[in-house]
């Protein structure tokens, strides 16, 4: 019976094989599935990423409280999320170093044989960072906390009072580097000796030092309120939950936290009083489902939440943002191909067609409104990340600022951020300030050479007039001031031209919001202009809209050489008029019909009052 | 027979002292030898020279903007011993004890630096830089706000910071995320120079808009929106403006912020009756009102008005917003009575086309510093704010007091000053050099209303503020330090322990209480 029994577990080999392609599997799962560069980039959503410098004056006060280590370990080994296979073998690491550490608790804890139940935490982790929520500091804290606990299970004393004293220096230095982590820690030992070493005498002891120690280090030494000195870093902290992707996958991180007490409560109940669970039950918890059934089942479990969690939508935002920071507009637009429903997509992929001039051409591919140009909705305070660039582009450098700037409250110190201000405070001949944004990027890991060009630069050319680029945004930026309000795009664009006629951006803009707007007379008095932005043809949505016109208005449009409504043009507006005159009667038919030929042309737009977005 | 573990570590401590060697040793730089003098002054940042400093001032570490191999510096005076520095670095760090040793001993002494740099084995003296030490001591505790160039506030920090100014350590009086992840803590409000009695205000998205006044070490909550307060010298009365101050944005000014009171009015706190009144002169309908400032004997309050032109629930900012231009004005009081006198204008936005803010007064009664910018009521987002001093004793025949630009001004924002309880030292915010980084300045005024050159507040390292993405605001001295830890404060905010006032009905506008729906606000 017992070699029966064993038949079906797995061998070591083998399992340790199984355990190397498991975690293979989740690095590339990470780096090819999750990319986690698009987390460092954090999409203009995560608001908990953490901020690193480097220098020693940046590390010192992080040992000033309680975690602060913890802090400053996962600020620094966050950086490595800059590049996608370094993120990856990041989060793998500590994912596998938690998993080994769990499996050193299990062993511990008596369960015979290593199973799968070990690999639970990166199961949950890849879900974590498949919703695109980064918890990067309490899961560094919790990795702390469980290497405590393997230590304190390692280390055995002969006296109640060894054992006592060993778990109080575990306890003050597992709280100095961990913060409120360290209950983890706590909890997880008590339950230990209380079930293992039947250590009951020490349980008050140890429980009034759980309390004590946050009272006096984080409390009346480092000043924390005793809440903070009590949670901060667990997974349930105010300063943690209040981010708002953080709060998404909380639930993900208290079971991944409740793991370890969990299992050593159930083992110890288990080898305590067997009658409490089945044989069977029994069988699989201390051998920890280690066959080859339970193999499959834990891989079908992996599949089936990886695959059900892996949120898209939230990639594609996070691809986009990317994308558009670094300007990869084929990317852009290839990405809001897959989502032609989201406002955000939309705007970047309509920004990415101006970039690839071809904007009359392609916009009403995509999903179309007046709104999506400016990405104007109600709660505009989380779109500033994602609309401040379009605004500097545009030349609304104030804008830009102001966003930005926002956002540096929002966000922290991100390079990203740091770098955007650098950039506009040049653009502004604010080189002061200039300056002091490029120091802080200075000290950032993959930034320093843009601050470390410019910074040089500043020395020999103070007002920048030697760099083409800079000169370039100064032309394009708006010099007429007055109070800034976007809530009226049309005067917006059209201060930006009196600023600059050669604002091609701004026409463009202004043109698409013409078109959005269907405001066809000022769509025909700006036609012109297109030769002067080196139009020689009119691009198709300009084509219908002159049509639109000329039939609404009845009136013949002007147009200078060698623009003109082309033949094919005035082909397709008659086909779409005969086919709207036999839908007449059925508007949804019509819909249908127009949607199916028209749906990514002007024409379909003007008469909906929205793209159609033919597949 | 050794045991193998002990033979490990004692392998590891043979390493650990290695390496403790090699990086810790102290490397013996010696800059010797021919020494050519250089003409031209060396730079060095901060801009220490030529400045008159407090004896108590911590030391003023500076950098050296040369590049060079190694660096000699001598700080001397008249009597003590100099100190001599040798660096390989040019970040100069001043031992504190014997700065404070040296300065102790040259009271009203003129102190020199000499800089000497090796550059490629050859060394090269720069001209002494002189500074002077007052016989004047600054008060030890400069008080500050500090956050991020704030825009639009949400999830930003900004806490009240208090910095011991001899010995450059700042330590956090209370920060917004110590209560709230969008907590916001702004005008810290001291009597005569003292932090007891003392007021913090607080805005927060859960916890409303309050006012901390803490006293004799009891701090308590007052649920009243409040903006800019001022205490009577006795401790009993504190005057405060509820201004509803509204941020926007310029297309292409520098300072992209601008601010503007929609509607403010004035009221006084008795604190021992726990109730709040106003009178007509300080709410005056179709008035604003604002920035209260008691004179040091209590007499007068002085503030600022301008008219009103513009109607409720206008847009923001409403049309003639340039126009705004504040009056300085002055209004009598009788504490024992409780009654208020005529108002009086000190400075008329008629007379110099300007609006005149931030009044703030000399201990000693005589000067009145306050602030002149073009219109409006934030100078902090005018770059053409300055400021201004007024001899109270002197006013003209005609009855017109006559104020003067004080040359401490740079061509950016120069506004929130305040006075050391001396009266000798001024201490203010400004943007110069910093663009959106406001920082605080400290220059000394002699008995005559004369300052001195302006100097940056001292920091241990000198280029902390070179990367430093936070700006200082509302600098205010005090002779001791705010002893309530912030965790108590904290504490209080989140606590339901409001004290409730009496409020009168005629504050109707802008309404006082709590109102989240006007958060944020105005941060600088």
């Amino acid at each position: 019976m017992a070699d029966k029994k064993n038949e079906n577990i797995i061998p070591d080999a083998i399992h340790s094989a199984v355990a190397v392609v498991f975690f293979a599997l989740y690095f590339l799962y990470l780096w090819f599935i999750v990319d986690p560069k698009l987390i460092f980039h954090s999409g203009g959503k995560i608001t908990n990423y953490p901020v690193f410098f480097k220098g020693l004056d940046f590390f010192f006060p992080f040992l000033s409280r309680p975690g602060g280590a913890a802090e400053y370990l996962a600020a620094f080994l966050s950086q490595g999320l800059f590049f996608s296979w370094l993120g990856a073998l990041v989060l793998t690491a500590v994912g596998m170093a938690i998993c080994f550490c769990l499996r050193y608790i299990l062993k511990s804890c008596g369960a015979k044989a290593d199973g799968w139940f070990w690999f639970l935490p990166v199961i949950l982790f890849a879900v974590v960072y498949g919703r695109y929520s980064f918890n990067f500091v309490t899961t560094v804290a919790l990795l702390i906390s469980l290497v405590f606990l393997c230590l304190y299970l390692k280390i055995k004393t002969k006296t109640k009072a060894g054992q006592f004293f060993v778990f109080t220096a575990l306890s003050i230095a597992s709280y100095s580097i961990a913060g409120g982590a360290f209950l983890l820690f706590v909890a997880s030992a008590i339950l230990y000796d209380l079930f293992f070493r039947n250590n009951k005498a020490l349980f008050v002891g140890q429980f009034i030092l759980s309390i004590l120690i946050p009272y006096t280090v984080g409390f009346y030494l480092a000043g924390q309120t005793m809440i903070d000195a009590c949670t901060s870093l667990l997974p349930f902290s105010w300063k943690i939950i209040i981010h708002e992707d953080a709060k998404s996958t909380a639930l993900l991180m208290y079971s991944i936290y409740l793991l370890a007490p969990v299992a050593v409560a159930s083992l110890g109940i288990i080898t305590q009083k067997p009658a409490v669970m089945p044989a069977k039950l029994k069988t699989i918890f201390t051998t920890g489902f280690r066959s080859w059934s339970g193999c499959l089942i834990t891989l079908l479990i992996i599949a089936a939440a990886v695959g059900i969690s892996f949120d898209r939508k939230n990639k594609r935002l996070f691809q986009c943002d990317y994308y558009s920071y670094y300007q990869d507009w084929d990317k852009v637009v290839t990405v809001a191909r897959n989502d032609l429903n989201s406002m955000f997509l939309c705007s970047a992929a309509t920004r990415a067609l101006y970039h690839q001039d071809k904007l009359f051409d392609k916009m009403f591919e995509f999903y179309q409104f007046p709104t999506i140009l400016f990405m104007q909705t109600q709660d505009q305070k989380k779109l500033f990340w994602k609309q401040a660039d379009i605004y500097f582009e545009l030349g609304y450098i104030n804008m830009a600022e102001h966003k930005w700037t926002s956002c540096l409250d929002a966000f922290g110190e991100r390079p990203m951020i740091l770098k955007r201000l650098a950039w506009i405070n040049m653009v502004k001949e604010n080189s002061d300030a200039t300056v002091i944004y490029l120091n802080s990027l200075k000290r950032t890991f993959f930034f320093n050479d843009f601050a470390d060009k410019y910074l040089a630069l500043l020395k020999t050319d103070p007002d920048l007039l030697t760099d083409p680029e800079i000169q370039n945004w100064r032309k394009k930026m708006i010099t007429k001031d007055y109070s800034l309000d976007f809530s009226d795009p049309e005067t917006a664009l059209i201060n930006l031209l009196q600023s600059d006629i050669n604002n091609r951006m701004a026409y463009e803009y202004q043109m698409s919001w013409f078109l959005l707007t269907r405001q066809l007379d000022k769509i025909a008095l700006s036609l012109n202009y297109l030769k002067f932005y080196n139009y020689t043809t009119l691009p198709q949505c300009l084509e219908d809209a002159a049509l639109l016109y000329q039939v609404r208005t009845d009136k013949k449009l002007v147009l200078n050489e060698p623009l003109k409504i082309s033949s094919q043009a005035q082909q397709r507006y008659a086909n779409f008029s005969q086919i709207c005159s036999a839908y007449q009667a059925n508007e949804t038919a019509m819909f249908d019909q127009l949607r199916g030929h028209y749906g990514n042309d002007y024409l379909f737009y003007f008469l909906f009052n929205r793209s159609g977005m033919k597949q | 027979m050794i045991k193998l573990g002990k033979i490990r570590i004692g392998i590891c401590l043979i390493i650990t002292a290695v390496v403790l060697s090699i990086f810790c040793w102290p490397s013996v730089i010696s800059i010797e030898g021919q020494e050519t003098i250089s003409e031209t002054p060396v730079q060095i940042r901060p801009d220490y020279t030529n400045v008159t400093i407090p004896a108590n001032i911590a030391p003023l570490n500076f950098t050296i903007e040369k590049e060079a191999n190694a660096y000699k510096v001598k700080v001397h005076s008249k009597l003590g011993e100099p100190i001599e520095l040798y660096s390989k670095s040019n970040k100069i760090k001043i031992p504190q004890k014997k700065w404070h040793q040296l300065l102790s001993k040259n009271i009203g002494n003129d102190l020199y630096i000499d800089i000497t740099v090796d550059e490629n084995a050859s060394l090269t003296r720069y001209p002494t830089i002189t500074n002077k030490i007052s016989a004047d001591n600054i008060d030890r505790y400069l008080f500050y706000r500090r956050h991020h160039p704030t825009h639009y506030l949400y999830n930003g920090n900004v806490g009240v910071y208090q910095y011991d100014l001899e010995n450059n350590k700042e330590t956090c009086v209370l920060d917004g995320y110590s209560f709230d992840d969008s907590g916001c803590v702004n005008c810290h409000t001291f009597c005569s120079g003292k932090t007891n009695p003392m007021t913090l205000a607080i805005r927060s998205m859960n916890f409303g808009s309050s006012m901390l006044l803490i006293k004799d070490g009891i701090a308590k909550k007052i649920t009243a929106k409040i903006t800019y307060t001022a205490w009577h010298p006795s401790g009993k009365i504190l005057a405060f403006s509820a201004n509803d101050v509204r941020q926007f944005f310029h297309s292409a000014n520098k300072e992209v912020r601008d601010a503007i009171d929609m509607d403010s009015m004035m009221a006084y706190y008795l604190i021992d009756s726990n109730k709040i009144k106003t009178t007509e002169a300080l709410s005056t309908k179709n008035v604003l009102e604002t920035y209260p400032c008691w004179s040091p004997d209590g007499k007068y309050l002085y503030f600022c008005k301008a008219p009103l032109t513009w109607k409720k629930g206008s847009e923001i900012p409403p049309a003639g917003f340039q126009n705004i231009k504040y009056d300085l004005v002055r209004i009598s009081y009788d504490i024992q009575n409780d009654q208020w006198g005529q108002v009086e204008t000190i400075i008329s936005a008629k007379d110099n086309s300007s609006s005149n803010l931030l009044p703030c007064i000399s201990p000693d009664g005589r000067w009145l510093l306050y602030c002149q910018c073009s219109y409006g009521c934030f100078p902090a987002f005018r770059q053409d704010s300055d400021l201004y001093l007024v001899d109270l004793t002197a006013p003209e025949v005609d009855g017109k007091y006559q104020s003067r630009k004080l040359d401490i001004n740079s061509d950016q924002s120069d506004a929130y000053h305040s006075f050391s309880s001396n009266s000798r030292w001024i201490v203010f915010s400004s943007k110069r050099g910093k663009g959106p980084f406001t920082r605080p300045y400290i220059c000394s005024i002699d008995q005559q209303g004369r300052t001195t050159k302006p100097f940056v507040l001292p920091q241990k390292d000198p280029e902390f503020l070179d990367n430093c993405l936070d700006t200082y605001t509302v600098p205010e001295l005090a002779v001791e330090p705010v002893t309530i830890k912030a965790n108590a404060l904290a504490k209080l905010i989140r606590s339901s322990q409001n004290l409730n006032v009496d409020i009168p009905v005629s504050m109707a506008s802008p309404k006082v209480g709590v109102d989240k729906n006007e958060y944020p606000q105005v941060q600088e």
